[in-house]
Parts: structure tokens; C-alpha cells; sequence
């Protein structure tokens, strides 16, 4: 059998990374995005919490940033829904084709 | 004290021009008019102190300047000083600058209707731009005060000009801006050869010490002032905002433009090109002089097709900045001489046919010479006036023009600088210009004054005391320059041995 | 005697600073007193006059003493420059001619001007021509004869510009003054080749090369020396310039364009003086030409001579007809040149200047009494002006050589061609003077003698005194030389011209009689047409109107072309980049994610393949 080493923890945030940055790309609504970006996220905690799991025992760095990500990652969620909403509200519909205020 | 001598001289106009879009001085037009004039004629004077003071028998430095900001050097641990120097040359120039500004000054009485306080404070901050680009010893002041010039000429060019005036403004400003662009090139590479070759960081350009670099880096960097500061001195190819400049703009602005900032690039050019690159010069001397012919013999030809007075003008400027480069590439002491000379001369001249250009735009509303004729018998005293400029203008002897045409000539014949073309086919065709030149001056002067009167023009009076008096201060200058120029050539040859690279010969 | 010497230069700045005296009340509108003006110029000229005869005395003739003075006025290392005086015979002899001829003429102006506006102007163009001439005719060396030489012509050009209303007068003006600078620009030429080769073949010697006292030494080491091209190049190039001058043919076309000046001033300029400066600069560069150069000298003159003598003889202006005369004559003197005989050419040169300006002073004063200058037109004058035909008459004899001083001068002349024995040059001369009798009897006869028809209105009757007196000095002054010849010198040269000029007064009766001239009607044509030449020079222009009008191409296209081209390209490029700015957000996370990523990646490759480290 093979043992489980670092890099299959880090080739499987990396596969759950690819998932939600396609999705983040081609998904015309909204709220898809958000929970796109929650998917990285937590892409991003796997990452962390495997290097801290077979580094190092004593410093727990690793550990204690992936507890901010998951605060500070919800606190983002709930100002994105809130942006989200206002932008539905003015507009009708949120399909991120048609918000395109900003073009050069 | 010595320390401050420089400093005040370079400095004083823009403090005033700040003290001036104060309140402290009232926005009537007359309040702004004078204290402006009476400023100018106290910097003259001072000036002129330092021009009548001053030991022109030392062929370096003379007075040198270094300013000290709460008693430290600029940027000390990259080699900056704001240190400022003069010597003979910059003078000269200086000298020359004061004199141009203050008849700007003083014609701008009817010339400008409105926003003065905006235009003279920016006169004098482009004032304060050309003193410090001749007086800088520095290599990052010098590039401060030429990059200072460019926004005041733009804001006046949109402000008070006439016709197209956008488009105008805005072809100024990118060709300087790109001259600009390659001049800062040039000047980084020195520096950062200099530092290469000595270990020291110091951008005092009087003494680069570039002596073991490749020849080779030292050609692009030649090449790259050569264009900046070609777009400044219109070398042909780089020369089409010239005329659309002088066309549209006020006259007391087109008489800086032809009078002073041309020859700031020149002064550049003999700065850069001849002293600090002077073994490489040698080398480039040949396509200076080819680009000094064509500017000769282009210029004057596209003068001959214009209609409008100012138009040919500015391509008589073209010419004459070619005379200019011919005399310099020729690298004899009397052509050297004779370049300086063109230069100091030129200024009087243009700045004589400009007031001409300017009173007779004033008076008949139009500057399309085929619309105005027969004015002599309104003004026959601008017509008597006006003959000393115009053949000055000309090249004819006993006035400034001859002595400046005639030693370049005859420095650019007796050269010995090696070229495809031989140097003596060169100076035979640009001796054509003494024809061409005539052809064009004469159009202006006998197109205007001559023939029957218009009776659209029946109302003209004849120009006053203000501008008689001007007129008459330029004619002065002129002849007395034509008739002694021993007060200057004799500074200028022993300047230009010692300073310059001569190669044999006469 | 040393007081003339040493203060000569005072003849030269009475002139100008009487002139800036007149320049301050014109341009401040100060009021001038015309007879003050009349007095202040004829007295600057009355001291030149003095000086000119108290040097003639001392200088004597042949020229045995000749004073030189000079100051430094460019130095320069290698080479200087400098002004000064120079005295010598030649000098001396052609400034007394000046002085006395300005000064007759200044008085005549003053009747000729009286009733016209800008007295004053005219005046101070006046001194002003003054003082050039006497610069020219005193400097020392090359460079200060050019400068003096480009001011004359400066001055000529001023005074024929003088009345600037008329736009043919402008025209005029224009063209006289390109020509002249033609002239002058291969003078320029000439004299800058020339410090050329003294550069090379001298070798820093310290003696000043333009001077003209240096130029004998200067000749015989030139002539040791290998290269005589460039020597001669420099050589036909000043004589260019003297020919354009003194309107020698091909140049001749300005001079009819310069009758447009007032009548005192074709007297005094263009018939006396300036046009004398040619042959002043050849007699003072003489050692530097070489035996090609004095042929070429010859030719044209011969060329000259002839040609416009026969177009002189059916032209009805009075004034285009002296102007031709004048070319003629100055042709005859370049003869005598060519021959190697300068005191001949002096001596001719002399008389000629007196008879042309009687000739000219005189069609003056039928100008302002019947303001007309057509021969045709005019008629009858001799009835009530008996005095003008007497001097048409003294000035038409001097002219055509039959007797006064025109007569020693045509006599000298004949007398060193034949002593050349160049056979055909004096064929050429013979004919000129047949020519030259024919035209001038013919005027005298048309102009004063009773026609049938003649249209002439009086328009004023006044006899100005200050209009005869100078005629009658000058006629004085021609009648006096023609006493010199003394008898045993006739020889049968002699007689067959004056039996040359008793034909051609016949000839001019008779055509007088006929009203018409008897030649074929093609050479009628050519010499109507002045050989066509002003159409050819009209030619010349419009040719290079053309060819300056590639420039406005070039400008247009080119120039501002490329400005369009690259405003053009910059826009296409921006409109291009800008595109990427499209304003989803979803494009600009995955551009910043996949540029991250591939900066991130070229830096590991950098680090392990690059620098080898496993």
C-alpha cells in the first residue's frame, strides 16, 4: 500500500482549487460566484492544515490561520450577499453579463 | 554671497510671478503692466551688473553657485547639488534672455485683452526656465528647469492664440515631450557611465570622466541628444511645430519662442554634443553638417510658398538655426565664433521681424500678405523702420546678419572635417540661401508696404512712440553688432580654442 | 597735405551723420527745412570735393605713392580682418569724379524734387549712397570692398524703390535687387576660395592675403604653385560679379529696370557711378587674373558693346534707350581693360560719366516740363527750349565720339586696339560708334526738331535755375578734354571714323525724315524685344516657381504625415488594448490569476533550471 504523503493533500486542494476558479470564471449568476469562492476557500484551508499536519507538531500556525480564513471568509460572504442584493435590486436580474458599468 | 549671486538671478521671476497671482497686487490691467515692467527692469539692471562685472578673461567658470538647502547638498547620497555656474557663453546667452524678455514684455501692451495676471506670471516662470537651463551645472537642473518651460507655453498657446489653436498646442507639447524623453535617456547614461568609470556618483557635467567606455554607448548617447535637443533647435524632419506655432500664437510669445528657446537648444547642443562628447564629435560632423545644409536650403525654399507673414518667418528661423549647425560642424575657431555670433544675432533680428509681423497683424486684423497691400502710405515710419531689420534679415553688411553668415561661411569652406560630400560643395550650396532669402524677405516687405492702398485700410494710423521706441532699440543692437563685433569675437575665439576641439587649419 | 591724409575718413562720416540727423526729424516727426537739408548735403559733399582734389595733387599720376592705413577690426588666430583707407592715383582720380558728379546732382535734385513728397527720404538715401561710395572707393582690401560694395547696391535699390506706390515699381525693385545679390553672392564665392588658397599654398606667413597692396607677392608664389583651376575658379567668380554690376551682358536686364528711379538718381547711379564699380574691382585685383580671365574680360564686353548698341536703336523711351547706351559704353570700357590699358578705361569712364549724366539731366528736365518720355510723342522742343537741344546736342556729340571730350576718348581707345592688332575687336568698336551716333542723332533729331505730328503739352513752364546750372558745368567738363588732342596724332583710323559718324548722322536724318528706320524687319523685331532676354529671365522664374512648389508636397505629405500617421497608429492601438477593459469582473480575476500563475511559474524554472540548483 502507499502511504499518504503531504502531496496528496496538496494535489487535492489543488483539484478542489481548479474546481471552484472554473466555476468562478464561467458561472453567470451571481450567487454561484459566492459559492464559488467559499469552495476555494475551504481549498485554502486543506492547504494549510495539511502543511501544519505533517511539518510541524509544535507550531500550530498553520492551524490557527485556517480558524481566520473560516471567520473572516463568512464575514465576507455576508457582505458580498448584501452587495449582491443591492445590485438585484437595482437592476433587475444579476447576471454577471450584463454588469458591465465599468468598461474601458 | 557668491554663494547667492546665481540663485537670485535664476529665481527672482518666478517668486515674483507667485507674488503676482497674489492678491497682493490688484487685477487691474494697468497695476499688473506696470509692476511687471518696473520687476523686468530692475532684472535687467541686475543683469546687466553682472554682464558689465564679470572677467572675461578667465575661459572656465566664473561665477559658481552652489544652493544649500538647510546647509545640506540636494540629494547628497546619489551625487545631486543644485549648483549653479556660468561662463562666457552662458553670459552671453544670459545676457541676450533679458534683454528678449523685457521688449516681450514691454510690447505686450495691446497684444494681450485679457487674463493678465495669469499671462505675465507665466512669462515669468518660462523666464525663470531659460535662465536656469543656461546657468545649470548640474545634470538633473538642468533637466528640472528644461522640463519647467514646456506647461507655461502650453497654457499660453491654448489661452491666446488664434486659429486652430487645440491642435496646435497639443503637437507642441508631444514633440517636446518626446525630445524630453530622449534628452533624460542621454543624461542617465552619462550619469550612470560616469559612475561605471570613476566609482563616484556625482552629475556634475563639467566633469564626466567617460574617457573608458566603448565608443559605441557613446554614439547612442550622442544620437539621443542630438534629437532632443534637435526638435528644440528645428533640425528639418523634426521641425513641424514650428510653424503652426508661430503662426497661431500672440507675438510677444512667438518672439521668446524664435529668439530665446532656440537657442537654449543650440546652447544645448554646444554643451553636450561639443563639450562633454567632444572626441566623438569629430565623428558625427559630417551628418551635422548635411543636416545643416538641407535645413538651409529647405527652410528658405518653404518660406518662399508661404502666405501667411509669420509663417515665413519661422522657416527663416529654420534657415538661420541651419547656418547655425553648418558653422558648428566645421570645427575651425572662426566658424565656432561665427555660430555664437549667428546665434546672438539672430535673436535681434527675429525678434525685429516679429514686432513688424505682430504691429501689422494688430492693425489690419489678417496676416495673409496677398490681402494687405500699399500700407506705406499709412505708416511710412514703420516702412522707414522696417528696412534695417529686413535687410539685416538679409545678410547685408554693417548689420549683425552679414558678420554672423560670413565667418560661418567662411569657417565651414576652410574646414577640414572629412565628408561623402566635400565640404566645399556643401558651403557653395548653402551660399544659395544669400539669393533664396532675399526672395522671401523682399515678398514680405514690398507685398505689404508697396503698391496701392486697400480701402478697407483707409482708418490706419501710424505706429506710436512705445513701439517706434522698441523698434528702434532692436535697429540699435543690430548695427552696433554689425558695425563692432570685435567686443564679442574677440571673447568668443579665444572661448572657442580653448573649449572646444579644433582640428587645424583656419 | 598730411591733414588730408590723416582725416580722410572725415569725408566718409559727414555723409552718414548728416543723414542720421535727417532719419531723427523724419521718424519723430520733427519739422525739416528743405533748404537746410539742400545745404547741410551739399556741404558734406563740398569737403569730400576738397579732400578729393588736395589728395589728387598729392598723389599725382603715374601712381608712384601710395598710402595705406589700417585698423584691426576681427582678429582671429589665423586669420584677421581689417579696415582702413587707401590712397592712391586710382582712388584719388575715381573720388574726385564722385564728388564732383554727386555734387552737381545733389543741386539738381533739389529742382527735380521740389514739388514731390519725401524730399527728406530721398536725401538721406542720398548721403547715405554717398558714404558707401567713398568707403568702397578708399578700402584697403578685399573683404571691406565687398561690404561697402553690397551697401551701394543697397542704396540703389532704396532709391529705385523710392516711389512706392506704383506696383511696377515694386516689381522693378524686387528684381534689381535679386540680381544684384546674384552678383554679389559669386563675389562672396570668389573672395571666400581665394582665403582658401591662401590657406593651403601660403603656410602662415604673416602678411594680411586680402589686402591689395599683398596681392603682387601673392601673385608670383600662387603662379609657382600646381593648382591654377581653383586660382581661376576664384578669379571668374569676382569677375561674375563685377559684370553683374556694371550690367554687362547676360546681366544687363536690371538696368532697365532700374529707370524706374527718379531721373537725378539713373544720373548719378546708374550711369556714373555705381555701375563703375566693376571696373573698379578689376583694376584693383589686376595682379590675381590671369591672361584666360582678361579674355573672357574682352569677350564680353565686345559681346556687350555690340548687342546693346543694337538694341538701343529702336527703343521710343528715352530713359530705356540712355540705360542700353549706358551698358554699351561701359562695354567699350571693359574693351580697354581686356587690352591690358587701365589708364585708357579711366580716362573713357571719365568722359562717359560726364556725358551720361548731361544725356540723363537733361531727359529730366523735358520729363517734369512735358511729362513725357516717348520719343514719338514728343517733337518741336527746340523752339522754345534753345538752351536743352544746345546741351542734347554737346551731350549727343560727346556720346558718338565725333568731337569734344568723347572724341580724345574714343581716339585713345582706337589707338591701343589697333596697337594690339585685334582685328575684330576693332570692328566691333567701329561699329558700336556707328551705332551709337545713329541712335543718339536720331533722338536729338526726333525729339527737337519740327515733326508733323507731335502731342506734346506743356505742363509747366519754369526754368529752374538749380536744374541748369549743373548742366552747364558738366557741359563744361565734357567740352574741356576734347582741346587736349593734339594734331600730329591723327592717323587714318581717325578719319575713318569720324567718316563712320558723319554716315550714321546722315542715316539718323534721313530716318528722321522717313519716320521709320530702314533694317530688316526681323532684326527690327529682336532689337524691339530686347532680344527677347526679359522673357527669358520671365521664363527663368516662373521654372524655379514651379520647382519650389515641391516643397509644399513634401511639407504636406511627409511631414504632417507622419504626425497623422502616428496620431492614427496610437489611437488603433489604444481602441485595441482597451478592449481587454470590458467590465466583467469574472475576465479580470482569471487574467490576474493566470499571469500570477505564470510569473510564479517562470520563477521556479528560473530557479531550478537556470541556476542548477536541485
Amino acid at each position: 500500500m502507499f502511504e499518504i504523503t503531504l502531496y496528496h493533500y496538496l494535489i487535492l486542494a489543488l483539484i478542489i482549487f481548479s474546481i471552484g476558479f472554473i466555476g468562478l470564471i464561467s458561472s453567470k449568476n451571481m450567487i454561484k460566484v459566492l459559492l464559488c469562492i467559499e469552495i476555494i476557500m475551504s481549498s485554502i484551508n486543506i492547504n494549510f492544515i495539511a502543511f501544519t499536519g505533517f511539518k510541524n507538531y509544535m507550531f500550530l500556525n498553520g492551524m490557527v490561520f485556517s480558524l481566520f480564513i473560516i471567520a473572516i471568509s463568512s464575514i465576507q460572504t455576508a457582505i458580498a450577499i448584501v452587495l449582491v442584493y443591492l445590485i438585484y435590486k437595482n437592476k433587475e436580474n444579476i447576471t454577471s453579463e450584463e454588469i458591465e458599468e465599468l468598461k474601458g | 554671497m557668491q554663494n547667492y549671486i546665481l540663485p537670485i538671478l535664476v529665481f527672482s521671476p518666478i517668486i515674483f510671478s507667485i507674488i503676482l497671482m497674489s492678491p497682493i497686487i490688484s487685477s487691474e490691467e494697468k497695476v499688473i503692466r506696470r509692476s511687471t515692467k518696473t520687476f523686468s527692469i530692475i532684472h535687467f539692471i541686475y543683469t546687466a551688473i553682472l554682464l558689465i562685472t564679470f572677467d572675461y578673461t578667465n575661459m572656465g567658470n566664473v561665477i559658481e553657485s552652489n544652493l544649500k538647502i538647510f546647509n545640506s547638498d540636494w540629494i547628497e547620497s546619489i551625487g545631486l547639488n543644485a549648483s549653479f555656474s556660468v561662463d562666457i557663453l552662458s553670459i552671453l546667452l544670459i545676457g541676450l534672455a533679458s534683454i528678449i524678455f523685457l521688449i516681450a514684455i514691454f510690447l505686450s501692451k495691446n497684444m494681450i485683452k485679457h487674463s493678465y495676471k495669469l499671462y505675465y506670471s507665466l512669462i515669468l516662470i518660462i523666464q525663470t526656465a531659460v535662465l536656469g537651463i543656461l546657468s545649470a551645472k548640474d545634470l538633473f537642473i538642468f533637466f528640472l528647469f528644461w522640463e519647467l518651460e514646456l506647461i507655461p507655453m502650453y497654457i499660453i498657446l491654448l489661452k491666446w492664440g488664434s486659429g486652430n489653436k487645440q491642435k496646435t498646442a497639443r503637437k507642441f507639447i508631444l514633440y517636446k515631450f518626446f525630445g524630453s524623453m530622449f534628452i533624460l535617456l542621454g543624461l542617465l547614461l552619462l550619469y550612470i557611465l560616469n559612475f561605471i568609470n570613476t566609482g563616484t556618483l556625482s552629475d556634475d557635467f563639467y566633469n564626466i570622466d567617460i574617457s573608458n567606455i566603448d565608443n559605441k554607448i557613446k554614439y547612442i548617447i550622442f544620437l539621443f541628444f542630438l534629437i532632443g535637443f534637435g526638435i528644440k533647435l528645428p533640425i528639418i524632419s523634426l521641425h513641424s511645430w514650428l510653424p503652426d506655432v508661430h503662426s497661431q500664437a500672440e507675438t510677444p510669445i512667438s518672439i521668446i519662442l524664435s529668439a530665446i528657446l532656440l537657442k537654449v537648444g543650440a546652447y544645448g547642443i554646444l554643451r553636450f554634443n561639443m563639450q562633454v562628447l567632444n572626441d566623438i564629435f569629430i565623428i558625427f560632423a559630417p551628418l551635422i553638417m548635411i543636416l545643416g545644409v538641407i535645413n538651409i536650403i529647405y527652410g528658405s525654399i518653404c518660406a518662399i510658398n508661404q502666405k501667411d507673414i509669420k509663417r515665413i518667418i519661422a522657416y527663416s528661423s529654420i534657415s538661420a538655426m541651419g547656418i547655425f549647425l553648418i558653422a558648428i560642424a566645421s570645427l575651425t575657431e572662426i566658424g565656432i565664433t561665427g555660430a555664437i555670433f549667428q546665434l546672438i544675432s539672430h535673436a535681434f533680428i527675429s525678434a525685429g521681424l516679429f514686432t513688424i509681423a505682430g504691429i501689422i497683424y494688430i492693425k489690419c486684423g489678417t496676416k495673409n500678405i496677398l490681402r494687405i497691400k500699399g500700407l506705406g502710405e499709412k505708416m511710412p515710419i514703420l516702412m522707414f523702420l522696417s528696412i534695417p531689420i529686413m535687410l539685416a534679415a538679409v545678410g547685408v553688411p554693417l548689420l549683425s546678419g552679414f558678420i554672423a553668415e560670413f565667418l560661418s561661411f567662411i569657417g565651414a569652406f576652410t574646414s577640414q572635417v572629412e565628408c561623402i560630400i566635400d565640404v566645399k560643395i556643401l558651403t557653395s550650396i548653402a551660399l544659395l540661401s544669400l539669393i533664396i532669402s532675399c526672395i522671401y524677405i523682399l515678398k514680405i516687405y514690398h507685398s505689404v508696404f508697396f503698391g496701392e492702398l486697400n480701402k478697407r485700410y483707409n482708418q490706419i494710423k501710424d505706429i506710436n512712440i512705445h513701439q517706434k521706441i522698441i523698434l528702434i532699440v532692436l535697429i540699435v543692437f543690430v548695427i552696433y553688432l554689425g558695425i563692432f563685433p570685435f567686443s564679442i569675437t574677440n571673447i568668443l575665439s579665444e572661448y572657442s580654442i580653448i573649449n572646444f576641439n579644433i582640428i587645424g587649419g583656419f | 597735405m598730411e591733414f588730408f591724409v590723416n582725416n580722410i575718413l572725415l569725408t566718409m562720416f559727414f555723409p552718414i551723420w548728416i543723414s542720421l540727423v535727417i532719419i531723427t526729424s523724419v521718424v519723430f516727426k520733427i519739422s525739416s527745412n528743405r533748404k537746410m537739408t539742400l545745404l547741410f548735403t551739399l556741404i558734406s559733399t563740398f569737403i569730400g570735393l576738397i579732400f578729393s582734389l588736395g589728395l589728387f595733387k598729392y598723389v599725382r599720376i603715374p601712381n608712384t605713392l601710395i598710402i595705406e592705413k589700417n585698423i584691426l577690426w576681427m582678429p582671429f588666430e589665423s586669420l584677421n580682418f581689417y579696415i582702413g583707407t587707401l590712397i592712391d592715383s586710382t582712388s584719388t582720380s575715381f573720388l574726385m569724379i564722385l564728388m564732383i558728379v554727386s555734387f552737381l546732382i545733389q543741386l539738381y535734385s533739389y529742382g527735380y524734387m521740389k514739388d514731390k513728397r519725401g524730399f527728406s527720404k530721398y536725401y538721406i538715401y542720398l548721403n547715405f549712397f554717398n558714404f558707401s561710395m567713398i568707403g568702397l572707393l578708399l578700402s584697403t582690401n578685399l573683404v571691406q570692398m565687398y561690404i561697402f560694395w553690397e551697401l551701394v547696391g543697397i542704396a540703389s535699390y532704396l532709391l529705385i524703390g523710392f516711389y512706392y506706390n506704383r506696383e511696377d515699381v515694386s516689381k522693378s525693385a524686387q528684381r534689381v535687387f535679386i540680381i544684384n545679390r546674384i552678383g554679389d553672392c559669386a563675389l562672396l564665392a570668389g573672395i571666400i576660395i581665394f582665403i582658401y588658397i591662401s590657406q593651403i599654398y601660403l603656410n602662415q606667413t604673416n602678411t594680411d592675403i586680402l589686402a591689395f597692396t599683398n596681392m603682387d607677392d601673392i601673385t608670383s608664389k600662387m603662379v609657382l604653385s600646381a593648382y591654377p583651376e581653383i586660382f581661376n575658379t576664384a578669379g571668374i567668380l569676382m569677375i561674375i560679379g563685377a559684370f553683374v554690376k556694371s550690367a554687362q551682358f547676360p546681366f544687363h536686364i536690371w538696368l532697365t529696370d532700374a529707370m524706374k528711379a527718379p531721373t537725378p538718381i539713373s544720373a548719378l547711379i546708374h550711369s556714373a557711378t555705381m555701375v563703375c564699380m566693376g571696373i573698379f574691382l578689376i583694376i584693383r585685383i589686376y595682379p590675381i587674373i590671369s591672361p584666360e580671365i582678361f579674355n573672357i574680360i574682352l569677350l564680353f564686353g565686345a559681346i556687350t558693346a555690340f548687342l546693346c548698341a543694337f538694341i538701343a536703336i529702336t527703343q521710343t523711351n528715352i530713359k530705356k534707350m540712355l540705360a542700353y547706351s549706358t551698358s554699351s559704353q561701359l562695354g567699350l570700357i571693359f574693351i580697354a581693360l581686356g587690352l591690358y590699358s587701365i589708364p585708357v578705361a579711366i580716362i573713357y569712364m571719365i568722359i562717359h560719366a560726364f556725358t551720361k549724366s548731361i544725356l540723363f539731366l537733361s531727359a529730366g528736365i523735358i520729363e517734369k516740363k512735358y511729362n513725357n518720355l516717348n520719343i514719338n510723342e514728343l517733337g518741336n522742343i527746340r523752339e522754345n527750349n534753345f538752351y536743352l537741344a544746345l546741351y542734347w546736342l554737346i551731350g549727343s556729340l560727346s556720346l558718338s565720339g565725333l568731337f569734344f571730350g568723347g572724341f580724345t576718348a574714343k581716339e585713345l581707345l582706337i589707338k591701343t586696339t589697333h596697337n594690339t592688332n585685334c582685328l575684330s575687336v576693332l570692328i566691333i568698336i567701329l561699329l558700336t560708334s556707328y551705332l551709337s551716333t545713329f541712335y543718339i542723332f536720331k533722338s536729338y533729331f526726333l525729339i527737337f526738331e519740327e515733326k508733323s505730328i507731335s502731342t506734346n503739352i506743356k505742363v509747366n513752364n519754369n526754368n529752374e535755375k538749380s536744374m541748369n546750372m549743373p548742366i552747364i558745368a558738366l557741359c563744361f567738363f565734357v567740352i574741356i578734354p576734347g582741346f587736349i588732342f593734339k594734331l600730329s596724332d591723327i592717323n587714318y583710323l581717325c578719319l575713318i571714323s569720324i567718316a563712320i559718324g558723319g554716315l550714321a548722322i546722315i542715316n539718323a536724318y534721313s530716318c528722321y525724315k522717313c519716320n521709320k528706320i530702314f533694317i530688316p524687319k526681323l532684326l527690327y523685331k529682336l532689337s524691339y524685344n530686347e532680344l527677347y532676354i526679359p522673357n527669358v529671365y520671365n521664363l527663368i522664374e516662373s521654372c524655379f516657381n514651379k520647382l519650389f512648389k515641391i516643397t509644399i508636397i513634401i511639407e504636406k505629405y511627409i511631414f504632417e504625415g507622419v504626425n497623422i500617421i502616428a496620431g492614427k497608429i496610437t489611437a488603433k492601438l489604444s481602441d485595441y488594448i482597451s478592449r481587454i477593459q470590458n467590465g466583467n469582473i469574472q475576465n479580470y480575476v482569471a487574467y490576474s490569476i493566470f499571469s500570477t500563475s505564470i510569473i510564479l511559474l517562470s520563477l521556479i524554472l528560473f530557479y531550478f533550471i537556470i541556476l542548477e540548483v536541485n
